[in-house]
């Protein structure tokens, strides 16, 4: 059974005739993953936020037709999202900001999760947090800091931590690893991968590094300008393009690695 | 900030354009001369002659009020012009200067901001003699704490985005800075509040005038107007509704107009002066 | 390997802070030769941004000397404009009011580069060095994409008539194909104008690529220096050897195809 499945997933701004997004259809099978590949500014932040129902006025989600876990989703319908966000779809951020309180300590808002969301005691939450931290990396001193005081790498362990407690049907990862230095971010995709492997937990993973996407997902949609212009699985497309637009992606990374 | 002027909308522009006539066409739309005393016609109801009738010394009040627009607005106009000039070269220097002097000039900002706006005004006017001019003087000496403090911190704010820092690091003269990288940061957040206070300093002319502070008899301007027709209100209304009327509309126009613009400019909602 | 002409020796800079004494870099010694590129890498936190404004004169160090074809130039303020900096989000970095020829131009007019009149030819000459067209000398930054972005911060920095350019993290803002972009156009201008190259880093890629000779730095102190090559593959210190491992590298690459049809057959 697939996670989650859109049907020619589109953003439009009233007002205007040119959209967005278009076109875009993909499914993950449950523990599978997808990568979003493409350059900044071709609309997969906008994608994945549409994925959660998040996007921001004016802008607006036209879809053909999603389900998440089998179930149709009434895309259309603001209270139904409210359903599907957090069980459902669960979403990280590239700026842990947007997602962490900045005036909450680390190890209350998960506890809070917990309780909102499993419906624990607090005094259970605070435990299985302590526990969640530990799985990420984090020693217990992490519960009593508040987001600002963690580094880059470690608020994106939070967030995972989050996601953990939350055990989503789909998690979406956008940028997870930008702007990390290699160590770190070999540490997360490898948090993730667990996460996908121990949880059963879908991932959709979005980055303008070709490479995490070829570490991480199993199928890659390659999108330009709001366009899917090729998609299959990581060894069919990237190592035989098709498109002249995913030979150009490649062949810069090549480039960058001072190969080609 | 690609479109979006479609969020001004007709409305806005009717009322804006209203203003527009109402200052700017004043004079050559009245119909009698508002200065020209009748004694015989003390007091008319509205006619032909006299559209909105005339006051205790026989004025046209239609007259008066189109020429008056001239005088408040006017007043207001130097006024905002002034404080927000005066408020915005301290604002800048207390950003660039060190942080203990500029603890201490918003320190004395904030003494001067704890006193109502307009009652520092009618005291600063009221020390230095009713007169149009001491109007103007006593306006811009209240309302340029605030323009100072506001921009202070939107200054503060445009020095610290990354191109001025890299501007900055490169060796681009301070006069070069705040010219071209600095004020352009700050215009539209000073575009808003000038169309703002010029709402607020309208109704403070006005207000200063009624209380006797303003401009003086005969000229024609809306507070005195206002204060005049106060005794007759009752019986002969429409000694008030002519100047009442200018001064709504000339609030409207610019809260509506500079609301508009703050939201094309999505900046954030401004607190009072 | 030419003569040393940027010379940090060194070089350390400490914060005093009511907590205590906080020691950003710890004796840090770097040279340079004359068209040479070298890298700086380490983790964030690591004082690689401290680095960088000290070698480009916006801070002082509070021990050593950093010295331009052997004067010092914290002596010598006018020394400042020949080394530029390339920010870390070039994008960023530009004022989104003026024009991309505006941009160019202002340094030329503020230091005199160009001198009045032979400012509309330097800046053909310096947006042709840099690849952008002509069309885009009107436009704004945001009508610019990241690569273009990159290449006017680059023409900016090199009106100012540097001799040598540092890069604090100008990659990492970046996506792939604009990386790619930025770092031809520094390699060109390395080898026509015979600039010298800073590249810092916490991604290996553009130092791999780019430069010659590589510094670790790691909580301020150097971890590892020497030839890239040689540190890449055999890297001594074993947090170095850490960070090399963990390096994510293209799957797919030509040579790894080859290589495995070789052993396939």
């Amino acid at each position: 059974m697939n996670s989650i499945a859109v049907e020619s997933l589109a953003i439009e701004t009233p007002g205007s005739d040119t959209r967005i997004v278009e076109g875009l259809s993909f499914a993950i099978p449950q523990g599978g993953s997808l990568g979003l590949v493409g350059e900044s500014g071709t609309g997969k932040t906008l994608t994945a936020l549409s994925l959660c129902g998040l996007l921001p006025e004016p802008l607006r989600l036209v879809c053909g037709g999603m389900s998440v876990n089998g179930k149709e989703l009434e895309w259309d319908n603001r209270l139904s999202w409210r359903d599907v966000r957090g069980r459902g779809i669960f979403m990280i951020f590239q700026s842990a900001s947007l997602a962490l309180d900045p005036t909450m300590r680390i190890g209350a808002q998960i506890a809070e999760t917990l309780h909102e969301t499993k419906g624990l005691k607090r005094k259970t939450a605070r435990t299985r947090t302590t526990r969640l931290l530990e799985k990420v990396g984090l020693g217990p001193e992490t519960e009593r800091c508040l987001p600002f005081q963690l580094s880059g790498g470690m608020r994106q362990r939070v967030q995972i931590a989050i996601a953990m407690a939350l055990e989503p049907s789909v998690l979406i990862a956008d940028e997870p690893t930008t702007g990390l230095d290699p160590l770190i971010q070999i540490q997360i995709l490898g948090l993730l991968d667990n996460l996908r492997r121990s949880f059963g937990i879908s991932l959709l993973i979005i980055s303008h590094d070709l490479r995490v996407i070829a570490r991480m997902a199993d199928s890659v949609c390659v999108m330009h300008k709001g366009r899917m212009v090729e998609s299959g699985t990581v060894e069919e497309v990237f190592r035989t393009p098709r498109s002249p637009y995913t030979k150009l992606l490649i062949e810069s990374v090549l480039k960058q690695e001072g190969i080609g | 900030m690609k479109g979006g002027w479609a969020s001004i909308s007709a409305r806005h522009l009717l009322f804006a354009l209203a203003f527009l006539i109402l200052v700017l066409a004043g004079p050559l739309l009245a119909p009698n001369d508002p200065f020209e005393m009748n004694l015989d016609n003390r007091i008319q109801s509205p006619s032909l002659r006299f559209p909105m009738g005339t006051d205790s010394l026989g004025r046209c009040v239609l007259s008066r009020t189109l020429y008056g627009g001239a005088v408040s607005m006017g007043l207001a106009l130097a006024a905002t012009l002034s404080s927000a000039a005066l408020g915005m070269g301290l604002g800048l220097c207390s950003s660039a200067a060190g942080a203990i002097t500029r603890a201490v000039a918003m320190w004395v900002i904030e003494v001067m901001l704890a006193f109502p706006f307009l009652i520092l005004a009618v005291v600063i006017a009221g020390l230095l003699g009713p007169s149009g001019v001491n109007t103007w003087l006593g306006l811009t000496a209240a309302g340029f704490a605030w323009w100072a403090r506001f921009s202070s911190s939107l200054f503060i704010k445009a020095g610290e985005s990354d191109f001025v820092k890299a501007a900055r690091a490169m060796g681009i003269p301070a006069l070069r800075l705040t010219g071209r990288y600095l004020l352009p940061q700050v215009m539209p957040h000073a575009a808003v509040a000038l169309l703002l206070q010029m709402a607020a300093m309208v109704t403070a002319v006005s207000g200063l005038s009624y209380l006797g502070f303003g401009a003086q008899p005969p000229t024609p301007e809306w507070g005195t107007m206002l204060k005049d027709g106060q005794i007759y209100m009752i019986d002969y209304p429409w000694l008030m509704i002519g100047p009442g009327l200018a001064i709504t509309v000339c609030v409207a126009a610019f809260t509506a107009v500079g609301e508009a613009l703050r939201r094309r400019f999505a900046l954030k909602p401004l607190n009072r002066w | 390997m030419t003569a040393p002409f940027l010379e940090a020796s060194g070089i350390s800079k400490r914060y005093i802070r009511p907590s205590g004494e906080i020691v950003a870099l710890d004796a840090i010694d770097i040279s340079l030769g004359r068209g040479e590129s070298i890298g700086i890498a380490g983790p964030s936190g690591a004082g690689k941004s401290t680095l960088a404004r000290i070698l480009c004169g916006m801070e002082s160090p509070t021990e050593g000397s950093i010295s331009l074809e052997g004067r010092d130039i914290q002596r010598d303020k006018s020394l400042r404009r020949r080394i530029q900096m390339i920010w870390q989000d070039p994008a960023a970095s530009l004022n989104p009011y003026m024009t991309v020829a505006q941009l160019i131009s202002e340094p030329m007019e503020v230091f005199n580069t160009a001198g009045r009149d032979r400012l509309k030819e330097r800046l053909d000459e310096l947006s042709a060095m840099v690849g952008i067209p002509k069309r885009l000398l009107s436009m704004r930054p945001h009508e610019l994409s990241g690569g273009q972005c990159a290449r006017t911060a680059a023409a900016r920095a090199l009106a100012a008539d540097p001799i040598a350019l540092v890069c604090d993290e100008s990659f990492s803002s970046l996506d792939i194909p604009s990386q790619a972009e930025l770092m031809e156009v520094l390699e060109g201008l390395r080898d026509s104008l015979n600039l010298s190259l800073v590249i810092i880093s916490h991604d290996l890629f553009p130092i791999m690529r780019m430069c010659s000779r590589v510094a670790v730095i790691r909580n301020g102190k150097m971890e590892e220096t020497g030839k890239t090559c040689e540190v890449i593959s055999a890297p001594r210190s074993p947090w170095t050897r850490e960070l090399v491992s963990s390096l994510l590298t293209w799957p797919f690459s030509p040579q790894r195809k080859a290589g495995h049809h070789l052993s396939g057959s």
